[in-house]
């Protein structure tokens, strides 16, 4: 059984095909007869009250026709200015009787003459026809013809574009991606009007068929990478796809890794800049978060505004978000291992205050900072579910009221608290969601380590990070670059954001077919 | 984008030379080559001993350029035979085993002494022999990224520290320079053997370069960085504690960082800083030893490297555990020194040599 389980992934693919072959024998070829056209897809879903049938006659003459729709997904006003009132009415004055029994003929008047729409496919197979009812377009037959008309006439209720909640800018566009794909495209494409913006589209999930668009800049964008993303994507065999963390869990490099190796983000400028950068872009239908691939762990700790800013600024900013990743990971450990195994390296005066402080803690200093640091973690899940005023509340009561009391009764004591604070503050300083949760868990096993090394523990901790992120890489990229392999050109562009006027290039580490950011001088 | 699987650039060739040679060497330098000379001269010492080895290593390059595609173990079979070669592979292979687990116990050592008193060696040297695994399966590339992302910290942490010991700093005991002539200087180079191991390793991981022709170039850079670290470790120590100061201790430069405090400051003392960037500099001497040698097993046999991974690390825990006291520890330490020294001086010396007189040379393929 356990062995089964194993190999999910390969047994998940063979149903998969298996299934599909089924299918596509009973797949059956649509007829002249629109009857049974009509019958055939009835039974595959006609039972649901939400599939609309309209039959009707062609303009005067006795040939039959019908449209067959989803209610709710499709645009009704279109439907009936544009599709019916053109096939009842205005057909009959213009074509007689006879002409119409000229079946290839009546295909092309209808095609070309009738139906106003301008997005019209044909179709034989009925598996996609009943797939393009399911998205919202409507079916049109006409009896004695052997092709079911395809007409795009989907519409449904979307969100506006709005401010991206997630990653909110003090200055920068305010513009964020919603769920329909159609938007976040023309997004892409307004910020972006090149000819080289290319946008491949794949159909993702047996069942959920959802569209995805890989995106990239032609000429920039280096093939290897491509192939490799491509590749990747080929691979995805789910039958869902709802968000693009599906996406994302499949194409990732490492799956037990901590840290994200695909970025999300609600931003288009975000994606734009990745794409000069030669990165791709990868957006779902469904969902306002767009993944960036490949990405290094220097992109988890800038944001948009350090090149919005001025470059002193946009850099001392972006020192401090690393300065707040380190104190995040490692200041509680850094706290539990001086407390505990080595008192002496704490000044005097500061350790008799530390000491005073802890007079009468029952617990060994790992034990109140695991607990403390869980009590913090428990307050902000608690918070971020609940509606926003309730949220505001718990915050409240669980920060202030909870951790005095606790204080007051001894439990904990106050530097720990402070501790706690401190790290809590830095952990929400860090811009990329994603990366905040890793660095928080790491938090957990760099404490566990003090408590059992002391500062020994801590170096190894830091160690067995570093190891890590040696290791992994996103892409084929490594995810510690630019720090090594050393690049100096990307150094431009790492820790400090130095002046746009010396970006001359992009990112050496992608390996761009074309690394100038300036016109000319090709 | 793949491509550059197990190749590395010059800048990382260097970058690992000097990682390597950077290790227990420095924490005991000032003491052995002091002890010797007995003059305030030790840096002109590890100074002269510094040009030699770098000129040695230039030979060890030129012989590697010979075979740019193969590592030591693959082509000295080609220069003197079979069995010698494997002879001669298997007793590089036991120094790097031994050379590690000798600087495993030196970190043990300590971290015993300063940082965990009570705690037993094997808790401390179980989990790094466990991440030096974890590294090496990993192969050389993250071996090499891992060097880098510690290098440009490490340089920078030693360079502050340093400079704030200037606080105990005394001229008058480095003076005189050269007060007792030059006999004193030319005998202390013997003992800095130790500390000056490292470019060996090029025997084997030249074969993983980018640009061989910029092997010199490598290995020069490689040499020169530590080279300067040492100078100043041994100045300042000197400097500070004195001749006779300076052989008293076990490890005088952690002694030196001891000596001061600067109050006001959240940290007052700063020999953890040094004694944090240390164990990352002991830990990747260990771990290459433990792909070097693993390496070379693999190459011999003609095998994956993982299983000798695994095989070698419970092996060099014992090993290391192996020295009774401190001093059977320093003797080790001395006879690697030399056993190092011999693979940088004498065997590539003869290797080119016979390598000459038989014309062997790599043909390329095509």
């Amino acid at each position: 059984m356990k062995g089964s389980q194993k190999n999910s992934t390969n047994k998940g693919e063979n149903t998969n095909k298996t299934e599909e072959k089924p299918q596509q024998a009973k797949s059956q070829h649509v007829t002249d007869d629109i009857h049974t056209n009509i019958e055939q897809i009835k039974q595959n879903i006609g039972h649901n009250t939400d599939v609309i049938f309209r039959s009707f006659q062609l303009g005067t003459t006795k040939l039959k026709a019908a449209i067959v729709y989803v209610d709710g997904l499709v645009d009704k006003d279109l439907i009936q200015d544009q599709i019916l009132k053109s096939m009842i009415y205005d057909l009959s004055s213009i074509y007689s009787e006879e002409q119409l029994s000229d079946h290839d003929h009546l295909k092309d008047w209808v095609n070309n003459n009738v139906i106003s729409v301008s997005d019209v496919k044909e179709e034989k197979s009925f598996d996609n026809v009943i797939t393009s009812i399911l998205t919202g377009s409507t079916a049109l037959l006409i009896d004695n013809i052997n092709t079911i008309f395809i007409l795009g006439t989907t519409s449904y209720k979307t969100r506006s574009i709005e401010e991206p909640i997630t990653e909110s800018l003090v200055r920068g566009p305010r513009e964020g991606f919603n769920e329909s794909l159609a938007d976040n495209r023309a997004l892409l494409r307004r910020g972006l009007p090149d000819p080289a913006l290319t946008m491949l589209e794949y159909e993702m999930g047996v069942r959920s068929k959802k569209k995805l668009l890989l995106v990239y800049m032609e000429g920039i964008t280096n093939p290897d990478l491509l192939m490799i993303v491509k590749k990747r994507l080929e691979k995805f065999d789910l039958d869902l796809a709802l968000e693009s963390g599906y996406i994302e869990q499949f194409i990732q490099d490492d799956h037990f890794s901590l840290f994200p190796q695909v970025q999300s983000t609600e931003r288009p400028d975000r994606v734009i800049a990745a794409l000069t950068e030669g990165r791709v872009a990868i957006l779902l239908d469904g969902t306002p978060f767009a993944l960036i691939a490949p990405v290094t762990f220097s992109m988890m700790l800038q944001s948009p505004e350090d090149y919005y800013e001025r470059w002193i600024p946009g850099s001392l900013i972006r020192l401090l978000r690393y300065f707040a990743a380190f104190i995040t990971v490692f200041v509680p450990s850094i706290y539990v291992s001086f407390i505990s195994f080595h008192q002496g390296l704490i000044p005097t005066k500061l350790a008799i205050s530390i000491a005073a402080t802890r007079e009468g803690v029952p617990f060994p200093s790992l034990i109140e900072a695991l607990l403390m640091e869980t009590a913090i973690e428990v307050l902000r899940e608690a918070g971020l579910r609940l509606p926003r005023p309730v949220g505001q509340t718990v915050g409240l009561v669980g920060g202030l009221v909870v951790g005095e009391a606790a204080v007051k009764a001894g439990i904990v004591s106050p530097i720990m608290v402070i501790i706690v604070a401190i790290t809590a503050i830095s952990s929400f300083a860090i811009p990329q969601y994603s990366a905040g949760i890793a660095l928080r868990m790491l938090r957990f096993g760099a404490m566990i380590c003090a408590g059992i090394w002391g500062l020994y523990g801590v170096i190894l901790f830091f160690l067995l990070l570093a190891i890590h992120m040696c290791k992994l890489k996103s892409f084929g990229v490594p995810y510690i670059s630019p720090a090594a392999p050393y690049r100096l050109r990307d150094w431009k562009d790492f820790i400090f954001r130095f002046p746009l006027l010396i970006m001359k290039k992009r990112p050496q580490m992608m390996r761009t077919l074309d690394d100038k950011r300036q016109k000319g001088n090709s | 984008m793949m491509k550059q699987k197990d190749r590395i650039t010059t800048t990382q060739m260097a970058i690992y030379v000097s990682t390597h040679m950077t290790a227990l060497g420095i924490l005991t330098l000032p003491r052995v080559v002091t002890a010797t000379t007995q003059t305030p001269d030790g840096w002109i010492s590890v100074l002269l001993s510094g040009l030699v080895i770098n000129l040695f290593a230039i030979v060890l390059v030129k012989l590697c350029q010979r075979f740019p595609q193969e590592s030591f173990y693959q082509y000295n079979p080609k220069i003197i035979g079979k069995w010698f070669g494997i002879l001669l592979s298997f007793s590089l292979i036991t120094y790097f085993i031994l050379l590690g687990s000798f600087e495993i116990r030196g970190m043990a050592e300590v971290t015993h002494l300063y940082l965990l008193p009570r705690t037993p060696f094997m808790a401390t040297i179980i989990p790094f022999i466990c991440l030096g695994v974890y590294l090496t399966v990993g192969g050389i590339n993250p071996l090499v990224r891992l060097f880098e992302v510690l290098f440009t910290p490490s340089i920078l942490i030693f360079i502050i520290v340093i400079l704030l010991s200037l606080k105990t700093f005394e001229p008058n005991n480095i003076r005189p320079v050269l007060g007792q002539g030059i006999l004193p200087v030319i005998k202390g180079m013997q003992p800095t053997a130790l500390a000056l191991t490292g470019p060996e390793t090029m025997l084997v991981v030249f074969s993983f370069m980018k640009e061989p022709q910029k092997g010199i170039k490598a290995i020069t850079l490689g040499i020169a960085t530590p080279l300067f670290f040492y100078i100043m470790t041994t100045i300042f120590t000197l400097g500070s504690l004195g001749v006779a100061g300076v052989q008293t201790k076990t490890w005088p430069v952690l002694s030196l960082f001891r000596q001061f405090e600067y109050t006001g400051i959240i940290f007052e003392r700063f020999e953890t800083f040094m004694l944090a960037i240390w164990i990352l500099q002991i830990f990747t001497t260990f771990v290459t030893c433990l792909y070097v040698s693993a390496l070379g097993f693999s190459q011999i046999f003609k095998k994956e490297i993982k299983p000798f991974i695994f095989g070698l690390a419970p092996f060099m825990y014992v090993i290391s555990l192996s020295p009774k006291n401190i001093n059977d520890f320093f003797h080790l330490g001395d006879f690697l020194g030399y056993v190092g020294i011999a693979f940088i001086i004498v065997v590539p010396s003869i290797m080119i040599i016979i390598a000459m007189l038989r014309g062997k040379k790599h043909v390329p393929a095509s």
